[in-house]
């Protein structure tokens, strides 16, 4: 029979997984929605993907543009700076990754999860204090 | 897949399975531990956990919740749990 201690450790694991996973399913639209634009201007402007995201990160770090403009550009609501440049960072990167045919299902937590690719590791990594 | 044991996991999740079964596996999964939270039967979790995993349920609460997490996934792919709740429904086995 479970005692309160236990009733609380339960609570505590099952809401702080919801939580987690609730992340790294907000970071995957993220990245696609920015993967999907960084496309658009890279087709416009003749330049890489990973330039465009560069400028964009730079850009947005520096500044040189708002939260407003990033929001309405990207379809990415209320992101910081810094989650701008890890989401556009992961979005370059699975462009080279689709661009070199090299994309392979991620085996994460014992499932294929070949549409979250890095990103778990990414998000629960930071979770988990590791460096990646 | 072992019958049996999926049967008994399809209706431990089965209150908290998600009405599309059309989902990829990771937000099929998601949305199992978030009607879990939302229905605040949070015990159901760990009950499945026990399940899948065998362990007794002392061990599994000094574990990182990270490692109940992929026990739980890989219990989900184990017993095959998409495939047998689409089933299921198909057969009207709400209550299998």
């Amino acid at each position: 029979m479970p005692n309160s201690a236990d009733e609380q450790i339960i609570i505590e694991i099952v809401v702080e997984t919801s939580e987690v996973l609730a992340d790294i399913t907000n970071f995957r639209k993220e990245v696609d929605l920015v993967k999907a634009k960084l496309k658009e201007f890279a087709d416009a402007t003749g330049e890489s993907v990973s330039v465009v995201g560069q400028r964009f990160k730079t850009a947005f770090a520096q500044g040189k543009i708002e939260l407003g403009e990033v929001d309405e550009l990207f379809g990415v609501t209320s992101i910081s700076a810094e989650r701008f440049g890890k989401v556009t960072t992961q979005a370059v990167k699975e462009v080279a990754q689709e661009e070199d045919k090299a994309t392979q299902s991620t085996k994460l937590f014992g499932i294929e999860l070949g549409k979250l690719g890095d990103i778990g590791r990414l998000v629960f990594g930071s979770v988990l204090g590791i460096s990646l | 897949m072992n019958l049996k044991r999926s049967l008994k996991l399809y209706k431990m999740l089965e209150p908290h399975l998600p009405e599309d079964l059309e989902l990829e596996p990771f937000d099929f999964i998601s949305i199992i531990v978030h009607n879990i939270k939302e229905s605040k039967r949070h015990n159901d979790y760990i009950d499945i956990l026990e399940f899948v995993s065998g362990m007794p349920r002392s061990e599994l609460l000094s574990m990182e919740f990270i490692d109940l997490f992929e026990m739980f996934a890989e219990g989900m792919t184990d017993l095959q749990i998409i495939y047998l709740a689409k089933f299921c429904r198909k057969m009207g086995l709400s209550d299998a």
